[in-house]
């Protein structure tokens, strides 16, 4: 039996997955260990992906050979494109989720892929290895040792413990040891990483109650239906595959009404209700009793997750709040109360929701409860996500401190990458904030104190009209075939989507539109307007609130595959602010290349202040770009760092 | 360390004949001929110096005559393209050359930046560039210092209220965006939108005023013999009595008087001193006006109302065609009743920029105070004068670029509100007015905003 592998993956939630798979993708023998096979990339809280810059990474993950996108679209009950009109930069797929069928095909995926292997086991401790040759490439770097006592050895290790790490669940005054509720916690393994000098902080997060279908009067309810045009969060060419077929074929649940069941897939949907006076009542009147404000919770919730007890506390004069009742799949009759996440002892809940018209007999099979866990301190990992006390120990996901299964997703692959290329001896893989959400994400988290748990938004990323969900794989898949992430045939496809949208973009800009009583006629009649003056086809374009399509019949112009048209018509629409952007980066480009050594003498560097000195020491950051974004850096800091920097450059040569 | 055109004054502020405006970066050339008309045409050559003037782009009016010096790369200080002006005409010229650079699509340069690039290409040794480090930490601290002593000024307080009026946008913008299924309010904020621009426009109105008010104007009196010139400079310095303070002309044919108008140090040029003489070009002092109109900002055209208009006087007129112009119509006490009207004179005149027209007289005080009036007027771009006690004065040129990007973004934001375009490009317009507005504040939009965002907003699954 062979113990060595080049890279081992401890849990198996979504960094972990992302992060096997993107390790076995670079041909490292991985070895993926989690407490419980049938829980992998486990939906612990709502059963959705995506959202506004959560399905960003989605898409970036899809584009550089993740799973989640493809997992998603093969189990989702509903998909949604939010924020339609709001702009193409914040336009973006949300998908509701079969959640064990979820963690069922991101098994059979796993189990399909060469060189990984999935073990079950709890791990207890890690050992830091003295490599006898320290120069020796193939010298094993840990020993991981499980429950059992049975030990492995890995040259690189990716560390992702979710809110496994001391986790400690709580609803009223009940508080019980647990990773997720009913499961146990790795209470080992945290006390581990404190003894091997990890400074950790408490983080808290918290989930709503689950209900019983037959129990919800679905006719007071809202429906909110999936969308009836075929959308996908992965990037399928029409020239090389399908998109996958969902992975259930039988008939959903009888109980959920308004399911559709024609069209480009069957679809539950999601159903509104909201709260009124009674329920407010009630939560005001068992305040004493809730454990965010009893002091019994000391962990840091994340604000953007707030609980229903905190949403009616802090907007007293708000009269109602929506939930939504999402289905946990496409047979379970558990259902999701998405917006009431709450650990309100379990008689409030069930006498909260009871007062709401369509739950009057409402029967709760899970109850809602606060969770609080061990994360690492900001600053103990830099830009690669290797640890900076053990070469080779990667970390992601809420470890680092962020919250969501898409961010979560997104540090694992970036973590399996880095630590494939360690075990390989090649330099990191960094993406910049202009690149990727993957990296205004990766470099939010190593240049901001964490104060609450993390969590992705589109107003977060500054170039974001350069990073749109359209154009993910135009951005990112070259990269990833460089790394050997994807394979040539979906290389040549994205390059063929590519020369698609400019050649149509070519066409739009060289054909000139003349305003002919004719043209004028038929560009009226498509709901256009008229032209005064000649103009190209993409001048035309770029007008508010035409359409390609509009724009295509009115003067038959070509017709191309529908994601082409939507890119070429951001880019007439756009462009002058995609320009704009595009010269932002350009201008901030060399400060962005202009890397530190992660040994870089600090205490050397004469004139440098004391404050800054702390701020740099603490952080290390990566690029020059990176030192500028700290909070307490100004720039004669950075200033006297590029001066140092040159000159060790300079000295270097001599 | 950046490869855009960054521009500056190199020489130090204050009263002086000359003021030189530096530019370097890989457009500067392109952005210089955007300014520039060489009295003779051609290519602008390295290491050769050009005569001509500086124009502003869209109005086509002359704004200085300049000198131009042209040093390619990587045959200049910086091993960049550099290009610089020599300003002739005081601080205001210098000022807009500035602003003509900024408007072509330069950027002002921080503290030190072309010392910087000069050390980052190479042209000068380590050593050079730790010395002027030095100088840019002093100027980083001074720049601390002074925006602490704002903190408690009206400039940081208007712009704090703009920046969180607009903090206040962005938050709602942003919150839609973000959480496209969470009930928000619907809110207008067009009319937020247009009060904040409003008062960016007059904070920006104040800027240029600011120059005005803290470096002054030249003013030069030309016209012909016995029109009334050198009393109404007596008149002009009467007409306050708080300072007159006579000083030596720069050249000799000149006289200078400072005046103080209005809170405006205005420096009254007087080609004075002229003897009769059967010379035309002598007796009308051609030369001497010449060199009072150089050192000018602005020239006021004196003419006798109680004779008709003569060629000297359209001779003199012409000299001042490249300068904003008062004209001056006095001795109207004596004022011929069959000689033509002031109006059809200024018609007659055909000056290009006049400015503005007046009737005079000095001998009995009539139409000074409007002349004043009108004079300030024209100094301060046609805005009214300040009223007492309302010193809102922008007189830092930083400042005064930071604000009018942010009204460049704020006006695009409106536009694109007005034209109900996507809201995501709202907040791209509305974050980045906010960012240049807080380099006046030293302060960034950041985790602010989601603190703005989760106090505001009840959201969040």
């Amino acid at each position: 039996m062979q113990h060595l592998y080049d890279v081992i993956v401890i849990g198996a939630g979504h960094a972990g997955c992302e992060a096997a798979n993107a390790a076995a993708r670079l041909g490292c023998r991985t070895l993926l260990l989690t407490i419980d096979l049938d829980k992998l990339a486990h939906m612990s809280c709502n059963p959705s992906i995506g959202g506004p810059a959560k399905g960003h990474l989605v898409r970036e993950l899809d584009a550089m050979g993740g799973l989640i996108a493809r997992v998603t679209d093969q189990t989702a009950i509903q998909i949604r494109l939010l924020n339609e009109s709001k702009g193409p930069a914040v336009q973006s797929l949300r998908a509701q989720c079969d959640k064990r069928l979820y963690a069922q095909v991101m098994k059979e995926t796993l189990e399909r892929m060469p060189g990984l292997d999935l073990r079950q086991a709890m791990v207890e401790q890690i050992i830091p290895l003295q490599p006898t040759d320290p120069t020796d490439p193939r010298a094993a770097r840990f020993t991981v040792v499980t429950h059992t006592g049975w030990q492995y050895q890995a040259r690189a290790l990716v560390l992702t413990t979710g809110t496994f790490l001391r986790g400690r669940a709580v609803t009223g005054q009940a508080a019980w040891g647990a990773g997720r509720a009913g499961e146990a916690p790795a209470m080992a393994l945290g006390n581990d990483l404190a003894s091997l000098g990890f400074p950790l902080v408490r983080l808290k997060t918290g989930t709503p109650p689950r209900i019983d279908a037959r129990t919800i009067d679905f006719s007071q309810t809202e429906i909110q239906h999936g969308s009836r045009v075929p959308y996908y969060f992965g990037h399928y060419y029409a020239d090389l595959e399908a998109p996958p077929a969902p992975a259930y074929h039988g008939e959903p649940a009888a109980i959920y009404p308004a399911a559709l069941r024609e069209g480009w897939r069957p679809q539950l949907p999601c159903y509104q209700v909201y709260t009124g006076a009674d329920f407010h009542r009630l939560i005001r009147a068992n305040l004493d009793r809730a454990p965010l404000f009893s002091g019994v919770i000391e962990g840091v919730g994340p604000r953007y997750c707030p609980s229903i007890e905190d949403k009616i506390v802090r907007f007293a004069d708000k009269e109602r709040h929506g939930f939504f009742l999402e289905p946990e799949g496409w047979k379970t009759h558990e259902v999701y109360v998405q917006g009431c996440n709450t650990s309100l002892p379990e008689d409030v809940q069930w006498a909260m929701l009871r007062t709401i018209p369509a739950l009057r007999k409402v029967e709760l099979m899970r109850i809602g409860y606060a969770i609080e866990y061990d994360a690492v301190s900001t600053g103990e990992v830099g830009a690669d996500l290797q640890t900076r006390r053990l070469a080779g120990l990667f970390l992601a996901g809420q470890i680092n401190g962020t919250t969501g299964y898409e961010e979560a997703a997104a540090q694992g692959l970036m973590a399996g990458i880095n630590a494939a290329r360690f075990a390989q001896q090649a330099p990191a893989l960094i993406l910049r904030r202009d690149q990727a959400y993957i990296g205004v994400l990766i470099d939010d988290l190593v240049t901001k104190e964490i104060h609450e748990p993390y969590r992705m938004f589109t107003s977060r990323a500054e170039h974001r009209l350069l990073l749109r969900q359209d154009n993910a794989d135009l951005r990112l898949s070259p990269l990833a075939h460089e790394l050997g992430l994807i394979d040539a045939a979906r290389a040549a496809a994205v390059e063929r989507r590519r020369a698609a949208a400019e050649a149509l973009y070519t066409t739009l800009s060289e054909r000139r539109i003349f305003p002919s009583a004719d043209t004028n006629a038929r560009l009226t009649a498509a709901g256009i307007g008229t032209l005064n003056n000649p103009a190209s086809a993409a001048d035309v374009l770029a007008r508010p609130h035409v359409s390609y399509p509009q724009l295509r019949t009115a003067l038959d112009l070509p017709e191309a595959a529908r994601e082409i048209e939507e890119l070429v018509e951001v880019t007439c629409k756009y462009g002058g602010y995609i320009e704009r952007q595009q010269r932002e980066v350009e201008r901030m480009h060399k400060m962005e290349n202009r890397r530190i050594p992660d040994t870089f003498d600090y205490h050397g560097l004469n004139g440098l202040r004391n404050e800054a000195r702390q701020v740099l020491l603490r952080f290390r950051p990566a690029t020059l770009g990176q030192a500028s974004r700290l909070a307490g850096i100004n720039p004669s800091d950075v200033a006297i760092l590029l001066f140092a920097l040159e000159r060790r450059t300079s000295e270097s040569r001599l | 360390m950046e490869q855009d055109t960054i521009v500056a004054i190199a020489t130090p502020p204050g009263e002086g004949g000359l003021g030189v405006v530096r530019m370097s970066g890989p457009e500067a050339i392109a952005f210089a001929s955007r300014l520039f008309r060489p009295v003779r045409p051609g290519p602008l050559r390295s290491y050769r110096l050009r005569y001509g003037h500086v124009v502003d782009p869209t109005s086509g009016l002359v704004i200085d005559e300049v000198l131009v010096a042209v040093m390619r790369a990587p045959q200049s200080f910086t091993r960049e393209d550099v290009v610089e002006f020599s300003c002739h005409g005081g601080p205001l010229p210098v000022q807009q050359t500035l602003q003509g650079c900024l408007d072509a699509g330069a950027r002002l340069a921080r503290p030190g930046e072309f010392t910087l690039r000069a050390f980052l290409n190479g042209r000068i040794d380590l050593s050079q560039a730790e010395a002027t480090l030095d100088v840019i930490r002093a100027q980083t601290d001074a720049g601390l210092a002074l925006a602490q002593a704002q903190l408690g000024g009206w400039l940081a307080r208007e712009v704090r209220a703009v920046r969180a009026v607009l903090l206040d946008l962005l938050a709602y913008v942003t919150v839609i965006v973000d959480f496209p299924e969470d009930e928000v309010e619907p809110q207008d904020i067009g009319p937020r939108l247009r009060t904040s621009l409003q008062t960016v426009t007059s904070l920006l109105q104040g800027a240029s005023q600011g120059l005005v008010y803290r470096h002054g104007a030249r003013v030069a009196i030309v016209g012909q013999p016995n029109v009334g010139k050198s009393s109404l400079l007596n008149a002009l310095l009467r007409s306050d009595r708080a300072i007159v303070t006579p000083v030596p002309g720069t050249t000799r044919d000149t006289l200078e008087e400072t005046a103080n108008l209005n809170g405006i140090p205005v420096v009254l040029i007087d080609t004075a001193g002229i003897h009769a003489s059967n010379d035309l070009v002598e007796r009308l002092g051609i030369e001497r006006s010449r060199a009072a109109l150089a050192q000018a900002d602005l020239a006021l055209l004196v003419v006798d109302a109680s004779r008709p208009v003569e060629d000297e006087d359209l001779l003199i007129a012409r000299l001042t065609a490249d300068k904003p112009t008062l004209l001056v119509w006095n001795k109207l006490d004596q004022q011929d009743p069959a000689a033509p009207s002031l109006v059809s004179i200024a018609a007659h005149l055909a000056h290009p920029r006049l400015a503005a027209t007046v009737a005079t007289s000095v001998a009995t005080g009539e139409g000074l105070e409007t002349l004043v009036q009108s004079l300030v007027q024209v100094l301060l771009g046609g805005h009214a004068p300040l009223a007492a006690g309302e010193a809102r004065l922008v007189s830092n040129p930083r400042h005064h670029d930071a604000l009018h990007r942010a009204h460049e973004y704020l006006a695009a934001a409106l536009a694109g509100w007005d034209a109900n375009d996507p809201t995501d490009l709202l907040g791209g317009d509305l974050l980045a007015a906010l960012n240049a507005l807080g380099e006046i504040t030293g302060e960034s939009v950041g985790d602010d905003l989601l603190d703005l965002i989760f106090s505001q907003f009840c959201i969040g699954k």
